[in-house]
C-alpha cells in the first residue's frame, strides 16, 4: 500500500531517507550525531572491550563463595533442594497465568543448560538439569489440574516456600545437621534476607496499615508510633541498633544471632514503608465500596478481605514491585554489620592474595546478578498485571 | 493530637530509659568477675570451675567463637571453598588446638573495626584476633585485656613515586586517606599537628575503597600500617610507580584481646602465643617436633612439649597442648611464612624472636 505522503526518495531508499531525516537533517543534528558516535566509540573501546580482556578466573574460582559463602560443601544439596522446590512452583505458577510457556521460561532453560555445561561438580550440573525438568514438568502437571485446585496448591506452595527453605538450609539435626547462620553467605544469604523481608513485610505492613486506620485509640497510636519510629530512622541505624546496642541491653546470652537481628531489622524497616504504601492504597478506595458491602450485610472483616483488599493489592502492584526491588537491593547494607552477603563476600574474595586485583570483576559480576534478579521481578510483575487485567492501555 | 504526641514522647523516653538501664546493669558484671576471679585464682584448681570463666563456657559449648576480619589480605580472608584462612586464623587454630586438641573447633564471626570491641564486651565472641592495636585506653577504659603482641606493626605512608614526596614534610597540603575509626586516623592527626604540617584528611570505611581512591588519583597519599602497605604495593608490582615512605609514625603492636578480668582465659591465649614463639626461638617446627621431643635434653623444652612439668594441667588444658599446637599448626615462623612471608612478601622486621634480633620473647615455661 503506497502512502501518498511519501516522497519518491523515501520510497526508493527508505534507509538512506531515514538516516538523513533523523541524523543529518540540520547542521546541529549532524554535529550531535557525530558527537554521539564519538561517545559510543569511547564507550566501546574504553569500557566494553576491556570487559572481554579481563581475567575472569577470580569469578570461576570463587563461584561457590559468591553463591553460597561458607556453606559446607557436603551440605550444598540442601540449597539445590530449595531451588527444586522453587522451580516446581514457578512452573505451576506460569501455567496458571497462561497456556503456553512464557518466554522467560525458555530463557531460564537456556541459562540452566548453560550452567549445566559449565565446569561444576557433576552433582551441581545434574541438579541444574533437574531444575529444568521440574520447571517444565510442573508446567505440564499443572495443565492436568483443575484451576481452583491449582490456585490453592500454588498459594500454599509459595506461602510454605520460606519455612521450607529455612528449615532445609538451617536443618534441625538428624539427617539435616544444623548449619549455623554464620556460615551462610553470598547470594544465598542475600536472597534469604530479601525474600524474607519481601514475604513478611507485606502481611506486617498490612496489619500496621489497617491498625493505623483503626478506630481503636490504642491500636491506632501504637501503629502510628511504630511506623513513624521505624520510618524516621535510616536502615543503617536500625541495623546498628540491632547489632551493637541490643546485645548490650539484653542479659548475656539472650541476644539472638546476628543473622536474626539483621533480618528482623530489615523486615521491620520494610514493613513500615509497606504500611504507608498500603495505607495510600486503602485510602484510594471509595467510600461507596464499604457502603455497598455493608448493604450486602458483610461483616467488616469480610468486607476487608473480599471487597477492599483485592482491589487495593491489584492496584498497588507497581508500588509493591518497587518496594520488593528496593528490598532486594537494600539487603546489601547488611554487609556493613559484618555479614558476608553478596557485597560483603566480595571484599573477602579480593583479600585472597591470589585475587588482589580482581575487585572490578567481582563487583561487575555481582552487579549483573542484582540486575538479573530485579529485572526478573519486574518482568514477573508485568505478567501478573496482564493476568489480573490491571494494565490499561490508551487506545489509539 | 497533642495527647498523642505526649503519649509518643513518654513511650520513647521509657524505651530510652529501659535501654540505658539495661546497659548499665550489664556493665558492672565484668567488674564483679574481675574481683571474683583473682580470689578464686589463689586456690589452684577451681579456677576452671568458676561459672563465668570464658574457658568453662568455651568447653561447655565445644567451640571457640573468634572475632576476625573477613577481608584482610594475608591476615584473614575466605578462600575459594568458603573456609577462613590467614595469619590470624592460624593463631585462632592454635588456640583451638590448645583447648580442644584439634584446630577445627572454631566459629568465626566477621567483624568490622568499629564493632569489634563491642562484640567482645557484649560476650558475643570469646576472643578477638582482628588486628587490634594494644593501647592503654583500650586496655583500661574499654574493659579489655590484651596478650603481648603477636605482630609489631607501624603506620607509614604510600605515595606516588613520581610526585617528589620522599619524607613526611613533603606532604604539606596533600590529601591523605585513612581508615575511619582506627588508630591510624588519630595517629595521623596527632603527628601532623605536632609537625605543623597542613593536610586534608579523607576517611574511608575499608581498605578497598581507599585503594580505588588512590588509584584514581583522588588522594595524594594513603596512610596505612606497614602490613597493609606491603599488600598495597604488591598489587602494583608491575606498575612500579608507588612506594612506601621509610618513616614509621607509630607503634602498632597487634594483640589478642579478651574481656577484662578473665585471667584463666587470657592465660591460655597468652601462653598459646608463647608456645608459638618458643617453637620459633628454638627452631622446633611441625616437621621436627617429634624428633626434638625424643632427643631434647633441655628441661624447658620438655616442659613445653609436655614431658616435664604439667604446665597444661595448671591452665586446665591437656598436658601436650603446646606439642599439639606446634605439631598441627606450626611455630610462629611457620605461620608467618605460610600466610605473610611467601604469598605477601612481608618481611619479618621486628617480628622475629629476640635471639634473632626481633622483639618476640617467650617467657620461661617453668
Amino acid at each position: 500500500m503506497n502512502n501518498p505522503f511519501k516522497t519518491p526518495m523515501e520510497v526508493k531508499h527508505p534507509l538512506y531517507y531515514w538516516i538523513h531525516k533523523n541524523l543529518f537533517s540540520t547542521v546541529g543534528n549532524t554535529l550531535l550525531t557525530l558527537f554521539s558516535c564519538y561517545l559510543l566509540y569511547l564507550l566501546a573501546t574504553k569500557s566494553l572491550l576491556p570487559l572481554f580482556s579481563w581475567d575472569w578466573t577470580v569469578i570461576q574460582a570463587n563461584l561457590k563463595l559468591i553463591l553460597t559463602g561458607s556453606y559446607p560443601n557436603e551440605q550444598l544439596w540442601r540449597v539445590h533442594l530449595c531451588l527444586w522446590y522453587a522451580a516446581f512452583f514457578f512452573g505451576m505458577t506460569f501455567r496458571f497465568s497462561r497456556k503456553t510457556p512464557p518466554r522467560i521460561m525458555y530463557l531460564l532453560g537456556i541459562v540452566l543448560i548453560f550452567f549445566a555445561s559449565c565446569k561444576f561438580e557433576t552433582l551441581h550440573r545434574l541438579s541444574m538439569l533437574c531444575i529444568l525438568f521440574l520447571l517444565f514438568g510442573s508446567f505440564f502437571i499443572a495443565s492436568k489440574l483443575k484451576k481452583e485446585r491449582l490456585s490453592l496448591i500454588i498459594i500454599f506452595g509459595w506461602i510454605l516456600l520460606l519455612p521450607f527453605c529455612f528449615g532445609v538450609i538451617r536443618g534441625f539435626g538428624g539427617p539435616l545437621p544444623i548449619v549455623k547462620t554464620n556460615l551462610w553467605g553470598g547470594l544465598l544469604l542475600s536472597l534469604l534476607v530479601s525474600l524474607t523481608s519481601i514475604f513478611l513485610s507485606l502481611p506486617i505492613g498490612l496489619l500496621l496499615a489497617l491498625g493505623r486506620r483503626s478506630k481503636m485509640k490504642i491500636v491506632k497510636s501504637v501503629c502510628i508510633f511504630l511506623i513513624e519510629l521505624i520510618r524516621g530512622v535510616p536502615l543503617i541505624t536500625i541495623l546498628f541498633i540491632g547489632y551493637l546496642i541490643l546485645p548490650m541491653a539484653l542479659p548475656k546470652g539472650w541476644a539472638p544471632s546476628v543473622f536474626i537481628r539483621a533480618l528482623s531489622g530489615v523486615v521491620l524497616f520494610h514493613s513500615a514503608y509497606m504500611a504507608e504504601a498500603l495505607r495510600g492504597g486503602l485510602q484510594g478506595i471509595s467510600k461507596t465500596q464499604y457502603e455497598a458491602a455493608t448493604s450486602l450485610n458483610l461483616s467488616p472483616q469480610k468486607t476487608m478481605i473480599f471487597i477492599i483488599l483485592p482491589q487495593v493489592l491489584k492496584r498497588m502492584i507497581p508500588v509493591l514491585v518497587n518496594s520488593f526491588t528496593s528490598a532486594l537491593k537494600d539487603t546489601s547494607l547488611i554487609s556493613i554489620i559484618g555479614m558476608l552477603d553478596l557485597i560483603g563476600i566480595s571484599t573477602s574474595i579480593v583479600s585472597n592474595p591470589k585475587y588482589l586485583t580482581g575487585s572490578a570483576q567481582v563487583l561487575f559480576f555481582e552487579g549483573s546478578l542484582y540486575f538479573v534478579l530485579c529485572y526478573s521481578i519486574s518482568k514477573a510483575s508485568v505478567v501478573l498485571e496482564k493476568k489480573l487485567g490491571v494494565t490499561t492501555k490508551i487506545k489509539k | 493530637m497533642k495527647k498523642r504526641v505526649t503519649l509518643a514522647f513518654v513511650l520513647i523516653s521509657v524505651l530510652v530509659l529501659c535501654l540505658s538501664c539495661g546497659g548499665k546493669q550489664e556493665s558492672p558484671e565484668p567488674t564483679t568477675t574481675s574481683v571474683a576471679a583473682p580470689a578464686v585464682a589463689a586456690a589452684p584448681a577451681p579456677v576452671v570451675k568458676e561459672k563465668t570463666s570464658t574457658l568453662q563456657q568455651v568447653k561447655d559449648r565445644g567451640y571457640i567463637v573468634v572475632g576476625v576480619n573477613a577481608s584482610n589480605p594475608g591476615f584473614a580472608y575466605l578462600q575459594e571453598d568458603g573456609s577462613y584462612t590467614g595469619f590470624e586464623i592460624d593463631l585462632a587454630k592454635a588456640l583451638s588446638v590448645a583447648v580442644f586438641g584439634t584446630p577445627d573447633k572454631l566459629e568465626f564471626r566477621p567483624l568490622t573495626s568499629k564493632e569489634r570491641f563491642i562484640a567482645l564486651q557484649s560476650g558475643e565472641i570469646d576472643v578477638l584476633i582482628r588486628t587490634a592495636t594494644i593501647n592503654s585506653s583500650r586496655d583500661t577504659e574499654l574493659g579489655l585485656d590484651f596478650t603481648t603482641p603477636y605482630f609489631y606493626d607501624g603506620q607509614t605512608f604510600v605515595v606516588r613515586d613520581n610526585i617528589g614526596i620522599n619524607t613526611m614534610e613533603d606532604l604539606e597540603g596533600a590529601s591523605i586517606a585513612v581508615l575511619t575509626g582506627s588508630t591510624t586516623e588519630t595517629n595521623l592527626a596527632a603527628i601532623m599537628a605536632s609537625k605543623q604540617i597542613e593536610y586534608r584528611p579523607l576517611t574511608f570505611e575499608n581498605l578497598d575503597e581507599m585503594k580505588s581512591a588512590f588509584i584514581n588519583d583522588r588522594v595524594d597519599a594513603v596512610s596505612v600500617d606497614k602490613s597493609s602497605a606491603v599488600v598495597f604495593l604488591a598489587q602494583f608490582e608491575d606498575a612500579g610507580d608507588f612506594k612506601g615512605l621509610e618513616e614509621t609514625i607509630s607503634k602498632e603492636p597487634l594483640g589478642i584481646a579478651v574481656r577484662h578480668g578473665d585471667s584463666a582465659w587470657k592465660d591460655i591465649c597468652q601462653w598459646t602465643l608463647f608456645a608459638l614463639f618458643y617453637g620459633d626461638e628454638h627452631a622446633i617446627t611441625s616437621a621436627n617436633v617429634d624428633e626434638v621431643l625424643s632427643t631434647t635434653t633441655s628441661p624447658e623444652t620438655k616442659n613445653v612439649l609436655g614431658k616435664g612439668k604439667e604446665i597444661g594441667a595448671m591452665m586446665g588444658l591437656s598436658n601436650d597442648w603446646a606439642y599439639q599446637i606446634i605439631k598441627q599448626v606450626g611455630n610462629y615462623g611457620e605461620i608467618f611464612d605460610r600466610n605473610l612471608g611467601i604469598p605477601m612478601k612481608v618481611t619479618r622486621g621486628y617480628n622475629k624472636p629476640w635471639n634473632q634480633g626481633g622483639l618476640f620473647y617467650a617467657n620461661p615455661f617453668n
